[in-house]
Protein backbone atom coordinates (compact mmCIF):
# COMPACT_ATOMS: atom_id res chain seq x y z
CA UNK A 1 0.00 0.00 0.00
CA UNK A 2 2.68 2.20 0.84
CA UNK A 3 4.31 1.68 -3.31
CA UNK A 4 0.93 2.54 -3.96
CA UNK A 5 0.66 5.78 -2.18
CA UNK A 6 3.65 7.03 -3.09
CA UNK A 7 3.16 6.06 -6.62
CA UNK A 8 0.42 8.26 -7.19
CA UNK A 9 2.28 11.31 -4.83
CA UNK A 10 1.23 11.91 -1.31
CA UNK A 11 0.09 15.82 -2.50
CA UNK A 12 -3.37 16.00 -3.65
CA UNK A 13 -4.22 17.10 -6.68
CA UNK A 14 -4.39 20.98 -7.13
CA UNK A 15 -7.74 20.93 -8.03
CA UNK A 16 -8.83 18.58 -5.54
CA UNK A 17 -10.29 19.93 -1.71
CA UNK A 18 -9.73 16.75 0.28
CA UNK A 19 -10.32 17.82 3.27
CA UNK A 20 -14.13 19.23 2.40
CA UNK A 21 -14.69 15.91 0.30
CA UNK A 22 -13.39 13.57 3.56
CA UNK A 23 -15.40 15.38 5.82
CA UNK A 24 -18.62 15.01 3.98
CA UNK A 25 -18.13 11.60 2.86
CA UNK A 26 -16.86 10.41 6.50
CA UNK A 27 -20.19 12.39 7.80
CA UNK A 28 -22.24 10.32 5.32
CA UNK A 29 -20.30 6.96 5.76
CA UNK A 30 -21.52 7.43 9.73
CA UNK A 31 -24.51 6.47 8.95
CA UNK A 32 -24.70 2.75 8.46
CA UNK A 33 -22.21 2.62 11.29
CA UNK A 34 -24.77 4.12 13.54
CA UNK A 35 -27.10 1.94 12.58
CA UNK A 36 -24.63 -1.33 13.05
CA UNK A 37 -23.79 0.28 16.83
CA UNK A 38 -27.29 0.20 17.39
CA UNK A 39 -28.69 -3.20 16.17
CA UNK A 40 -25.82 -5.29 17.98
CA UNK A 41 -26.05 -2.92 21.35
CA UNK A 42 -22.73 -1.26 21.02
CA UNK A 43 -24.12 2.48 21.02
CA UNK A 44 -25.93 2.29 24.31
CA UNK A 45 -22.65 0.47 26.19
CA UNK A 46 -20.93 3.43 24.25
CA UNK A 47 -22.53 5.95 25.51
CA UNK A 48 -22.64 4.62 29.29
CA UNK A 49 -18.88 4.23 28.87
CA UNK A 50 -18.68 7.55 27.75
CA UNK A 51 -21.28 8.88 30.30
CA UNK A 52 -23.15 10.56 27.83
CA UNK A 53 -26.69 10.37 26.58
CA UNK A 54 -27.22 8.28 23.11
CA UNK A 55 -28.19 11.82 21.19
CA UNK A 56 -25.25 12.95 22.14
CA UNK A 57 -22.82 10.01 21.66
CA UNK A 58 -24.11 10.28 18.24
CA UNK A 59 -23.25 13.36 17.56
CA UNK A 60 -20.08 13.32 19.36
CA UNK A 61 -19.31 9.91 16.76
CA UNK A 62 -20.62 12.07 14.12
CA UNK A 63 -18.22 14.86 14.32
CA UNK A 64 -15.65 12.86 15.27
CA UNK A 65 -15.79 10.43 12.14
CA UNK A 66 -16.13 14.08 9.60
CA UNK A 67 -12.50 14.67 11.00
CA UNK A 68 -11.98 11.10 10.55
CA UNK A 69 -12.74 11.31 7.14
CA UNK A 70 -11.10 14.52 6.28
CA UNK A 71 -7.63 13.32 8.06
CA UNK A 72 -8.26 9.91 5.51
CA UNK A 73 -8.79 12.05 2.31
CA UNK A 74 -5.48 14.28 3.03
CA UNK A 75 -3.45 11.09 4.18
CA UNK A 76 -4.16 8.64 1.24
CA UNK A 77 -4.49 12.01 -1.05
CA UNK A 78 -5.06 10.55 -5.21
CA UNK A 79 -5.23 6.89 -3.64
CA UNK A 80 -8.43 7.95 -1.87
CA UNK A 81 -9.75 9.22 -5.28
CA UNK A 82 -9.93 5.38 -7.04
CA UNK A 83 -13.55 4.31 -7.22
CA UNK A 84 -12.23 0.89 -7.43
CA UNK A 85 -9.48 0.42 -4.65
CA UNK A 86 -11.14 3.29 -2.59
CA UNK A 87 -13.28 1.19 -0.36
CA UNK A 88 -10.41 -1.21 0.35
CA UNK A 89 -8.28 1.99 1.05
CA UNK A 90 -10.96 3.03 3.08
CA UNK A 91 -11.56 -0.20 5.20
CA UNK A 92 -7.92 -0.47 6.03
CA UNK A 93 -8.24 3.03 7.60
CA UNK A 94 -11.28 1.66 9.84
CA UNK A 95 -9.75 -0.94 11.20
CA UNK A 96 -6.75 1.50 11.83
CA UNK A 97 -9.28 3.76 13.78
CA UNK A 98 -10.52 0.64 15.49
CA UNK A 99 -7.19 -0.10 16.74
CA UNK A 100 -6.32 3.22 17.67
CA UNK A 101 -10.11 4.06 19.32
CA UNK A 102 -11.54 1.20 19.98
CA UNK A 103 -8.37 -0.39 21.53
CA UNK A 104 -6.10 2.48 23.03
CA UNK A 105 -8.45 5.23 23.17
CA UNK A 106 -11.60 4.23 24.47
CA UNK A 107 -10.43 2.62 27.55
CA UNK A 108 -8.88 5.46 28.45
CA UNK A 109 -11.48 7.98 28.18
CA UNK A 110 -14.13 4.99 29.84
CA UNK A 111 -12.00 4.27 32.63
CA UNK A 112 -10.98 0.97 32.17
CA UNK A 113 -14.66 0.09 30.94
CA UNK A 114 -15.12 -1.80 27.43
CA UNK A 115 -17.45 -3.13 25.70
CA UNK A 116 -17.35 -7.07 25.26
CA UNK A 117 -19.37 -9.58 23.84
CA UNK A 118 -21.33 -8.63 20.83
CA UNK A 119 -21.25 -4.77 21.73
CA UNK A 120 -17.32 -5.03 20.88
CA UNK A 121 -17.67 -6.87 17.83
CA UNK A 122 -20.06 -4.46 16.90
CA UNK A 123 -17.58 -1.59 17.46
CA UNK A 124 -15.07 -3.51 15.61
CA UNK A 125 -17.54 -3.86 12.55
CA UNK A 126 -19.01 -0.36 12.47
CA UNK A 127 -15.81 0.92 11.92
CA UNK A 128 -14.69 -1.37 9.42
CA UNK A 129 -17.79 -0.66 7.94
CA UNK A 130 -17.77 3.16 8.10
CA UNK A 131 -13.99 2.81 6.71
CA UNK A 132 -15.90 0.99 3.67
CA UNK A 133 -18.55 3.26 3.02
CA UNK A 134 -15.95 6.32 3.73
CA UNK A 135 -13.75 4.52 0.94
CA UNK A 136 -16.65 3.84 -1.59
CA UNK A 137 -18.68 7.48 -1.40
CA UNK A 138 -15.16 9.46 -1.30
CA UNK A 139 -14.28 9.19 -5.21
CA UNK A 140 -17.59 10.28 -5.88
CA UNK A 141 -18.03 12.90 -3.13
CA UNK A 142 -14.50 14.04 -4.29
CA UNK A 143 -15.45 15.14 -8.37
CA UNK A 144 -17.97 16.92 -7.39
CA UNK A 145 -16.21 19.04 -5.60
CA UNK A 146 -13.47 19.43 -8.29
CA UNK A 147 -12.55 22.99 -8.66
CA UNK A 148 -11.99 24.12 -12.32
CA UNK A 149 -9.05 24.43 -14.20
CA UNK A 150 -9.19 28.04 -14.61
CA UNK A 151 -10.13 28.29 -10.89
CA UNK A 152 -7.38 27.00 -9.63
CA UNK A 153 -4.50 29.73 -8.83
CA UNK A 154 -1.06 28.91 -10.68
CA UNK A 155 1.50 28.47 -7.29
CA UNK A 156 5.02 29.87 -7.79
CA UNK A 157 6.98 26.34 -7.99
CA UNK A 158 4.03 25.93 -10.95
CA UNK A 159 4.95 29.09 -12.91
CA UNK A 160 7.95 29.58 -15.29
CA UNK A 161 10.45 29.93 -12.35
CA UNK A 162 9.72 26.33 -11.28
CA UNK A 163 13.17 25.89 -13.68
CA UNK A 164 15.40 27.54 -11.36
CA UNK A 165 16.75 25.41 -7.91
CA UNK A 166 17.32 28.92 -6.88
CA UNK A 167 21.32 27.73 -5.88
CA UNK A 168 22.90 30.51 -3.96
CA UNK A 169 25.93 32.09 -5.18
CA UNK A 170 28.45 31.18 -2.30
CA UNK B 1 -3.85 1.70 -23.13
CA UNK B 2 -6.05 -1.09 -21.52
CA UNK B 3 -3.99 -0.34 -18.00
CA UNK B 4 -4.52 2.91 -17.95
CA UNK B 5 -8.32 2.59 -18.87
CA UNK B 6 -8.14 4.64 -22.13
CA UNK B 7 -10.46 2.22 -24.00
CA UNK B 8 -13.15 2.53 -21.20
CA UNK B 9 -12.57 6.44 -20.97
CA UNK B 10 -11.33 7.63 -24.19
CA UNK B 11 -13.91 10.46 -24.36
CA UNK B 12 -13.06 11.97 -20.84
CA UNK B 13 -9.20 11.56 -21.88
CA UNK B 14 -10.11 13.77 -25.22
CA UNK B 15 -11.94 16.43 -23.07
CA UNK B 16 -8.84 16.71 -20.80
CA UNK B 17 -6.80 17.62 -23.89
CA UNK B 18 -9.64 20.07 -24.60
CA UNK B 19 -9.44 21.35 -20.98
CA UNK B 20 -5.60 21.87 -21.42
CA UNK B 21 -5.93 23.75 -24.22
CA UNK B 22 -4.64 21.32 -26.70
CA UNK B 23 -4.12 22.21 -30.27
CA UNK B 24 -2.89 18.41 -31.30
CA UNK B 25 -2.52 15.29 -29.64
CA UNK B 26 -0.01 12.58 -30.38
CA UNK B 27 -2.14 9.12 -30.83
CA UNK B 28 -1.41 5.79 -31.51
CA UNK B 29 -4.51 3.82 -32.40
CA UNK B 30 -4.38 -0.07 -31.19
CA UNK B 31 -2.51 -1.92 -34.03
CA UNK B 32 -2.75 -5.11 -32.52
CA UNK B 33 -6.78 -4.72 -31.65
CA UNK B 34 -7.66 -2.77 -35.34
CA UNK B 35 -5.67 -5.11 -37.78
CA UNK B 36 -5.93 -8.68 -35.52
CA UNK B 37 -4.97 -10.57 -39.26
CA UNK B 38 -3.38 -9.67 -42.69
CA UNK B 39 -5.63 -7.72 -44.67
CA UNK B 40 -8.36 -7.87 -41.71
CA UNK B 41 -9.27 -4.50 -39.76
CA UNK B 42 -11.89 -3.84 -36.82
CA UNK B 43 -12.02 0.06 -37.16
CA UNK B 44 -14.86 -0.37 -34.35
CA UNK B 45 -12.71 1.72 -31.53
CA UNK B 46 -10.62 3.73 -33.83
CA UNK B 47 -13.91 5.37 -35.87
CA UNK B 48 -15.13 6.19 -32.22
CA UNK B 49 -12.15 8.05 -31.23
CA UNK B 50 -11.53 9.70 -34.93
CA UNK B 51 -14.65 11.11 -35.17
CA UNK B 52 -14.53 12.54 -31.56
CA UNK B 53 -11.13 14.51 -32.26
CA UNK B 54 -12.45 16.10 -35.64
CA UNK B 55 -15.96 16.99 -33.95
CA UNK B 56 -14.04 18.50 -30.76
CA UNK B 57 -11.20 19.76 -33.19
CA UNK B 58 -7.87 17.91 -31.92
CA UNK B 59 -5.60 17.59 -34.71
CA UNK B 60 -4.50 13.74 -34.29
CA UNK B 61 -0.43 13.21 -34.73
CA UNK B 62 -1.26 9.66 -35.42
CA UNK B 63 1.43 7.39 -34.69
CA UNK B 64 0.74 3.95 -36.34
CA UNK B 65 2.92 1.78 -35.03
CA UNK B 66 4.33 1.96 -31.62
CA UNK B 67 6.95 -0.24 -30.44
CA UNK B 68 5.16 -3.89 -30.65
CA UNK B 69 2.82 -5.65 -33.57
CA UNK B 70 -0.17 -8.16 -33.39
CA UNK B 71 0.76 -11.69 -33.00
CA UNK B 72 -0.14 -12.56 -36.32
CA UNK B 73 2.96 -10.42 -37.41
CA UNK B 74 5.50 -11.93 -34.56
CA UNK B 75 8.02 -9.35 -34.69
CA UNK B 76 10.42 -6.60 -36.54
CA UNK B 77 12.68 -10.09 -37.82
CA UNK B 78 9.48 -10.75 -40.23
CA UNK B 79 10.48 -9.76 -43.46
CA UNK B 80 6.74 -9.75 -44.28
CA UNK B 81 6.70 -6.01 -41.92
CA UNK B 82 7.00 -3.46 -43.98
CA UNK B 83 4.28 -4.65 -46.17
CA UNK B 84 1.69 -5.54 -43.47
CA UNK B 85 2.41 -2.30 -42.04
CA UNK B 86 2.41 -0.30 -45.50
CA UNK B 87 -0.94 -2.00 -45.84
CA UNK B 88 -2.39 -0.77 -42.54
CA UNK B 89 -1.19 2.78 -43.18
CA UNK B 90 -3.17 3.05 -46.64
CA UNK B 91 -5.96 1.18 -45.14
CA UNK B 92 -6.09 3.70 -42.30
CA UNK B 93 -5.16 7.00 -44.60
CA UNK B 94 -7.86 5.80 -46.66
CA UNK B 95 -10.59 5.85 -43.65
CA UNK B 96 -9.68 8.79 -42.34
CA UNK B 97 -8.89 11.06 -45.51
CA UNK B 98 -8.88 14.64 -43.12
CA UNK B 99 -6.09 13.12 -41.20
CA UNK B 100 -2.56 14.70 -41.84
CA UNK B 101 -0.10 14.09 -39.67
CA UNK B 102 1.29 11.30 -39.41
CA UNK B 103 4.49 8.87 -37.37
CA UNK B 104 4.43 5.82 -39.62
CA UNK B 105 7.04 4.22 -37.07
CA UNK B 106 7.63 6.04 -33.24
CA UNK B 107 11.49 5.86 -32.08
CA UNK B 108 12.53 3.18 -34.87
CA UNK B 109 15.98 2.73 -32.76
CA UNK B 110 14.51 2.65 -29.82
CA UNK B 111 12.23 0.36 -30.65
CA UNK B 112 14.96 -2.36 -32.80
CA UNK B 113 17.61 -1.86 -29.58
CA UNK B 114 14.74 -3.22 -27.31
CA UNK B 115 13.81 -6.34 -29.10
CA UNK B 116 16.85 -7.17 -30.85
CA UNK B 117 19.93 -5.68 -28.63
CA UNK B 118 18.70 -5.40 -25.24
CA UNK B 119 16.20 -8.47 -25.89
CA UNK B 120 13.26 -7.27 -23.77
CA UNK B 121 10.50 -6.67 -26.20
CA UNK B 122 9.01 -8.83 -29.31
CA UNK B 123 11.72 -11.07 -30.59
CA UNK B 124 13.99 -10.54 -27.47
CA UNK B 125 17.06 -11.62 -29.10
CA UNK B 126 20.49 -9.96 -28.05
CA UNK B 127 22.28 -10.06 -31.11
CA UNK B 128 23.80 -7.52 -33.62
CA UNK B 129 22.83 -9.05 -36.56
CA UNK B 130 19.19 -9.17 -35.23
CA UNK B 131 19.63 -5.38 -34.42
CA UNK B 132 20.67 -4.43 -37.99
CA UNK B 133 17.83 -6.56 -39.26
CA UNK B 134 14.99 -4.91 -37.07
CA UNK B 135 16.69 -1.24 -37.74
CA UNK B 136 16.44 -2.20 -41.71
CA UNK B 137 13.02 -3.35 -41.50
CA UNK B 138 11.49 -0.91 -39.27
CA UNK B 139 13.46 1.90 -41.71
CA UNK B 140 12.01 0.23 -44.69
CA UNK B 141 8.25 -0.21 -43.57
CA UNK B 142 7.96 3.93 -42.34
CA UNK B 143 9.36 4.96 -45.71
CA UNK B 144 6.66 2.43 -47.56
CA UNK B 145 4.02 3.72 -44.82
CA UNK B 146 4.71 7.11 -45.90
CA UNK B 147 4.57 6.64 -49.12
CA UNK B 148 1.26 4.74 -48.84
CA UNK B 149 -0.07 7.52 -46.88
CA UNK B 150 1.39 10.31 -49.62
CA UNK B 151 -0.52 8.39 -52.46
CA UNK B 152 -4.04 8.57 -50.62
CA UNK B 153 -3.26 12.36 -48.80
CA UNK B 154 -0.26 13.85 -51.11
CA UNK B 155 -0.05 16.76 -48.05
CA UNK B 156 0.18 14.62 -45.15
CA UNK B 157 2.84 15.54 -43.05
CA UNK B 158 5.41 13.20 -41.03
CA UNK B 159 6.62 13.29 -37.66
CA UNK B 160 9.57 11.15 -37.38
CA UNK B 161 10.14 10.77 -33.53
CA UNK B 162 13.32 9.43 -32.35
CA UNK B 163 14.76 8.81 -29.05
CA UNK B 164 17.69 11.10 -28.58
CA UNK B 165 20.48 9.38 -27.01
CA UNK B 166 24.07 10.24 -26.68
CA UNK B 167 27.34 8.73 -25.07
CA UNK B 168 29.99 10.26 -23.31
CA UNK B 169 33.51 8.08 -22.96
CA UNK B 170 34.41 8.39 -19.57
CA UNK B 171 38.43 8.87 -20.51
CA UNK B 172 40.73 8.33 -22.81
CA UNK B 173 40.81 4.61 -23.24
CA UNK B 174 41.33 4.34 -27.10
CA UNK B 175 38.10 1.52 -26.76
CA UNK B 176 36.03 3.43 -24.80
CA UNK B 177 36.07 6.11 -26.93
CA UNK B 178 35.38 3.75 -30.09
CA UNK B 179 32.52 2.60 -28.19
CA UNK B 180 30.91 5.82 -27.66
CA UNK B 181 31.81 7.28 -31.15
CA UNK B 182 30.17 4.04 -32.63
CA UNK B 183 26.86 4.45 -30.50
CA UNK B 184 26.61 8.18 -31.11
CA UNK B 185 26.55 7.01 -34.64
CA UNK B 186 24.25 3.82 -34.06
CA UNK B 187 21.71 6.15 -32.35
CA UNK B 188 21.45 8.01 -36.27
CA UNK B 189 20.69 4.94 -38.19
CA UNK B 190 17.04 4.39 -38.33
CA UNK B 191 16.81 8.02 -39.19
CA UNK B 192 20.06 8.17 -41.38
CA UNK B 193 17.83 5.27 -43.28
CA UNK B 194 14.82 6.96 -44.52
CA UNK B 195 16.07 10.65 -44.77
CA UNK B 196 18.76 8.83 -47.12
CA UNK B 197 21.88 10.67 -44.50
CA UNK B 198 24.84 8.83 -45.47
CA UNK B 199 26.73 6.87 -42.72
CA UNK B 200 30.55 6.57 -41.82
CA UNK B 201 32.56 3.57 -43.84
CA UNK B 202 32.88 2.03 -40.17
CA UNK B 203 29.05 2.04 -39.66
CA UNK B 204 28.76 0.75 -43.23
CA UNK B 205 31.16 -1.90 -42.93
CA UNK B 206 29.53 -3.19 -39.96
CA UNK B 207 26.17 -3.66 -41.77
CA UNK B 208 27.63 -5.33 -44.42
CA UNK B 209 28.96 -8.01 -41.62
CA UNK B 210 25.87 -8.31 -39.90
CA UNK B 211 23.90 -9.14 -43.04
CA UNK B 212 23.13 -5.80 -44.48
CA UNK B 213 23.30 -6.03 -48.41
CA UNK B 214 24.92 -3.09 -50.27
CA UNK B 215 22.06 -3.14 -52.84
CA UNK B 216 19.56 -3.05 -49.61
CA UNK B 217 21.51 0.35 -48.35
CA UNK B 218 21.76 2.03 -51.76
CA UNK B 219 18.20 1.37 -52.35
CA UNK B 220 17.26 3.52 -49.35
CA UNK B 221 20.03 5.83 -49.70
CA UNK B 222 18.50 6.89 -53.54
CA UNK B 223 15.06 7.48 -51.79
CA UNK B 224 13.76 11.36 -52.72
CA UNK B 225 12.76 12.18 -48.77
CA UNK B 226 9.14 14.02 -48.67
CA UNK B 227 9.54 17.66 -48.17
CA UNK B 228 7.07 17.86 -45.49
CA UNK B 229 9.05 15.79 -42.52
CA UNK B 230 9.73 16.83 -39.25
CA UNK B 231 12.37 15.30 -36.72
CA UNK B 232 10.74 14.80 -33.26
CA UNK B 233 13.22 14.21 -30.89
CA UNK B 234 12.25 12.75 -27.29
CA UNK B 235 13.98 13.00 -24.10
CA UNK B 236 14.26 11.74 -20.88
CA UNK B 237 17.11 12.16 -18.11
CA UNK B 238 18.30 8.75 -19.12
CA UNK B 239 19.25 9.62 -22.50
CA UNK B 240 22.56 10.62 -21.80
CA UNK B 241 24.74 8.10 -21.09
CA UNK B 242 28.69 7.71 -19.92
CA UNK B 243 30.67 4.81 -21.40
CA UNK B 244 32.23 3.70 -18.35
CA UNK B 245 35.63 2.58 -17.80
CA UNK B 246 34.09 -1.47 -18.31
CA UNK B 247 32.93 -0.69 -21.64
CA UNK B 248 29.09 -0.37 -20.21
CA UNK B 249 26.84 2.63 -20.82
CA UNK B 250 25.80 4.16 -17.41
CA UNK B 251 23.37 6.91 -16.96
CA UNK B 252 24.24 10.08 -16.73
CA UNK B 253 20.90 12.61 -16.15
CA UNK B 254 20.57 15.90 -17.79
CA UNK B 255 24.46 16.86 -18.61
CA UNK B 256 24.23 18.80 -21.88
CA UNK B 257 20.45 18.58 -21.95
CA UNK B 258 17.78 18.86 -24.81
CA UNK B 259 19.12 21.75 -26.56
CA UNK B 260 22.61 20.54 -26.94
CA UNK B 261 21.29 16.88 -28.09
CA UNK B 262 18.61 17.81 -30.09
CA UNK B 263 21.11 20.26 -32.03
CA UNK B 264 23.18 17.35 -32.95
CA UNK B 265 20.34 15.58 -34.56
CA UNK B 266 19.16 19.14 -36.66
CA UNK B 267 22.91 19.52 -37.75
CA UNK B 268 22.86 16.08 -39.08
CA UNK B 269 19.10 16.25 -40.84
CA UNK B 270 18.65 19.89 -41.49
CA UNK B 271 14.63 19.91 -40.91
CA UNK B 272 12.09 20.98 -38.74
CA UNK B 273 11.74 19.78 -35.35
CA UNK B 274 9.53 18.78 -32.50
CA UNK B 275 10.01 17.70 -28.84
CA UNK B 276 7.74 14.66 -29.24
CA UNK B 277 8.33 13.47 -25.79
CA UNK B 278 9.41 13.99 -22.38
CA UNK B 279 8.74 13.28 -18.55
CA UNK B 280 9.93 13.03 -15.44
CA UNK B 281 9.27 9.66 -13.22
CA UNK B 282 9.10 12.00 -10.04
CA UNK B 283 5.68 13.85 -9.63
CA UNK B 284 6.49 16.66 -7.50
CA UNK B 285 9.55 17.23 -9.45
CA UNK B 286 7.43 17.49 -12.94
CA UNK B 287 6.93 21.25 -13.23
CA UNK B 288 10.71 21.84 -12.64
CA UNK B 289 11.38 19.19 -15.91
CA UNK B 290 8.98 20.47 -17.95
CA UNK B 291 10.29 24.14 -17.46
CA UNK B 292 13.55 23.11 -18.35
CA UNK B 293 12.70 21.31 -21.26
CA UNK B 294 10.67 24.63 -22.56
CA UNK B 295 13.21 26.81 -21.66
CA UNK B 296 15.47 24.52 -23.72
CA UNK B 297 13.38 24.30 -26.82
CA UNK B 298 12.89 28.29 -26.46
CA UNK B 299 17.29 28.50 -26.61
CA UNK B 300 17.27 25.97 -29.99
CA UNK B 301 14.21 28.01 -31.94
CA UNK B 302 16.19 31.35 -30.99
CA UNK B 303 19.30 29.84 -33.09
CA UNK B 304 16.63 29.85 -35.48
CA UNK B 305 16.13 25.97 -35.91
CA UNK B 306 12.15 25.97 -37.33
CA UNK B 307 11.12 24.64 -34.16
CA UNK B 308 6.88 23.00 -34.22
CA UNK B 309 5.54 21.78 -30.82
CA UNK B 310 6.28 21.06 -27.77
CA UNK B 311 4.91 17.25 -26.20
CA UNK B 312 4.63 15.75 -22.47
CA UNK B 313 4.49 12.26 -22.51
CA UNK B 314 1.48 10.94 -21.36
CA UNK B 315 -1.63 12.12 -21.07
CA UNK B 316 -2.66 9.92 -18.08
CA UNK B 317 0.25 8.39 -15.69
CA UNK B 318 1.21 4.95 -17.18
CA UNK B 319 1.48 1.21 -15.85
CA UNK B 320 4.48 -0.60 -15.95
CA UNK B 321 6.16 1.86 -18.18
CA UNK B 322 9.39 1.88 -15.93
CA UNK B 323 10.43 -1.71 -16.57
CA UNK B 324 9.52 -0.34 -20.30
CA UNK B 325 6.41 -2.68 -20.38
CA UNK B 326 8.88 -5.62 -19.74
CA UNK B 327 6.40 -7.56 -17.14
CA UNK B 328 2.70 -6.68 -16.24
CA UNK B 329 3.46 -6.03 -12.79
CA UNK B 330 0.52 -3.27 -12.70
CA UNK B 331 3.19 -0.89 -10.94
CA UNK B 332 1.76 2.90 -11.73
CA UNK B 333 4.29 5.41 -12.69
CA UNK B 334 2.94 9.11 -11.73
CA UNK B 335 4.57 10.37 -15.49
CA UNK B 336 1.02 11.65 -16.48
CA UNK B 337 -0.49 15.36 -16.91
CA UNK B 338 -3.27 13.45 -15.22
CA UNK B 339 -3.36 10.76 -12.48
CA UNK B 340 -5.29 7.61 -13.82
CA UNK B 341 -8.41 8.57 -11.99
CA UNK B 342 -7.85 11.60 -14.28
CA UNK B 343 -7.34 14.09 -11.26
CA UNK B 344 -4.69 17.00 -12.74
CA UNK B 345 -1.62 16.78 -11.57
CA UNK B 346 1.11 19.77 -11.01
CA UNK B 347 2.80 18.88 -13.98
CA UNK B 348 -0.52 19.00 -16.12
CA UNK B 349 -1.68 22.29 -14.71
CA UNK B 350 2.21 23.47 -15.22
CA UNK B 351 1.69 22.23 -19.18
CA UNK B 352 -1.78 24.67 -19.38
CA UNK B 353 -0.13 27.40 -17.91
CA UNK B 354 2.52 27.68 -20.39
CA UNK B 355 0.06 27.32 -22.95
CA UNK B 356 -2.15 29.92 -21.55
CA UNK B 357 0.54 32.26 -20.94
CA UNK B 358 2.18 31.54 -25.05
CA UNK B 359 -1.47 31.43 -26.46
CA UNK B 360 -1.47 35.16 -28.21
CA UNK B 361 2.27 35.41 -28.08
CA UNK B 362 3.26 36.23 -31.74
CA UNK B 363 4.50 32.91 -33.07
CA UNK B 364 3.36 30.53 -30.92
CA UNK B 365 -0.71 30.69 -31.08
CA UNK B 366 0.01 30.11 -34.99
CA UNK B 367 3.08 28.45 -35.47
CA UNK B 368 5.22 29.91 -38.51
CA UNK B 369 7.35 27.06 -38.71
CA UNK B 370 4.29 24.74 -39.45
CA UNK B 371 2.59 26.87 -41.30
CA UNK B 372 5.68 27.11 -43.85
CA UNK B 373 5.56 23.52 -44.12
CA UNK B 374 1.61 23.14 -44.34
CA UNK B 375 1.92 25.71 -47.58
CA UNK B 376 4.97 23.36 -49.22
Amino acid sequence: MSGFLSAHGYEPGPTQRPFLAGAISGTLATAPAVALLYVLGSLAIEARILGLPIAGTIIAGWLLMAVAGAAYARLLGRAANDPRGGWLFGMAFGFALWAAGGVFILPLAGDGQLPTGPAATGVFLSLVLWGGALGGVLPFIHRLLHRRLDDVEIAVNLGSTAAAPGIPRP
Amino acid sequence: MAATEHYRHWKADLQLCVALGLSHLRYGPPLHLTCPARDRYDWSFVDLVMAEMKEIHLTPIVDLCHFGVPSWLENFQNPELPGALTAYAEAFARRYPWVRFYTPVNEMYVCAKMSALDGVWNEQMRDEKAFAAAAFNLARASIAMTEAILAVRPDAIFVNSESSEFCQPCCPDPEIQRIAQFENERRFLPLDLIYGHSVSEGMRRHLRDHGIKDTDFDGLMAREVPRRSIIGVDYYEWNERLIDSDGRARSLGELFGWYVIASQYYDRYKRPMMHTETNRMDASDGPRWLWRQWHNLQLLRSTGVPLVGFTWYSLTDQVDWEIALGKAIGNVDPVGLFDLNRDIRSVGLTYKRLIDMHMDQPGYGTCPALEKIMAQ
